[in-house]
């Protein structure tokens, strides 16, 4: 069992992240994700929280599947 | 990202998590629902030749959120599980060194030899988004997010008093 962080219990399904919505309307200086990032979020030597998510293509993937190599995670979209 | 996943092929991971669009505009607007979201990540793959797996995020950023919530960053989970890396932009320098690093941690506790890690962090220096159009890189959001961009760095420049030339 993967343990998970204490983390800001904004940390749910809503709309709503740091202030503002989640899906952002128009690009905004980062200040308040950068400050989230190195306070609430998960922390070097820390066990990662595992997690299950769609597949592009089909099927689900999860995170602890692949242990036992390292694996590196990129965030991000098109845009 | 895709040549250092195939340079690593078999010794690591690399799996691409895609959430909110950083750069909203006409070309791929907020997402609203999660088909829309699904097809911004087709288009994604298909427009960068995405190899690595991409895995699409709850509507409102679940995981992303849980590991953070930056816009493009990066993590290395190593081979037990743990955090072994974690930057706000993702530069594939740093992954680099990164990744060779966690690989190396792997082999010598599988081969039993004495060493130690030690904790660190640092800050890291990214090309400004002038300099990245200089490089003929397109603003995929399109003109209304470029526009927008703009707008909001003249805004932080003309506040801080920062030299810039963004600023019209």
């Amino acid at each position: 069992m993967i343990e998970r962080m204490a983390i800001d219990p904004e940390v749910e399904e809503s709309p709503n992240f740091l202030g503002g919505l989640y899906n952002l309307v128009t690009w905004k200086p980062k200040v308040a994700e950068h400050e989230y990032l190195r306070n609430m979020a998960p922390k070097v030597h820390e066990m990662a929280p595992d997690f299950t998510l769609p597949l592009l293509g089909g099927g689900e993937f999860t995170l602890s599947s692949l242990r036992g190599r390292p694996v590196m995670i990129e965030f991000g979209s098109v845009t | 990202m895709e040549q250092l996943a195939k340079k690593f092929a078999g010794k690591a991971h690399f799996i691409f998590v895609y959430v909110r669009e950083a750069h909203p505009g006409e070309a791929y607007p907020p997402h609203q629902y999660d088909e829309q979201k699904m097809l911004h990540a087709q288009s994604f793959k298909k427009r960068l030749n995405i190899e690595r797996p991409i895995l699409v995020d709850s509507l409102y950023g679940k995981i992303h959120r849980i590991y953070g919530g930056v816009s493009n960053m990066s993590w290395i989970v190593g081979h037990t599980g743990h955090v072994a890396f974690r930057a706000a932009w993702t530069v594939a320098a740093d992954i680099e060194a990164a990744v060779e690093e966690a690989i190396e941690v792997r082999e010598l506790r599988r081969s039993g030899k004495s060493f130690s890690v030690y904790y660190r962090e640092m800050t890291g220096l990214r090309p400004v988004r002038d300099e990245v159009r200089k490089a003929g890189q397109q603003f995929l959001g399109g003109k209304v997010a470029e526009q927008q961009f703009d707008d909001a760095r003249s805004a932080r420049l003309e506040a801080n008093n920062e030299p810039g030339d963004a600023k019209k």
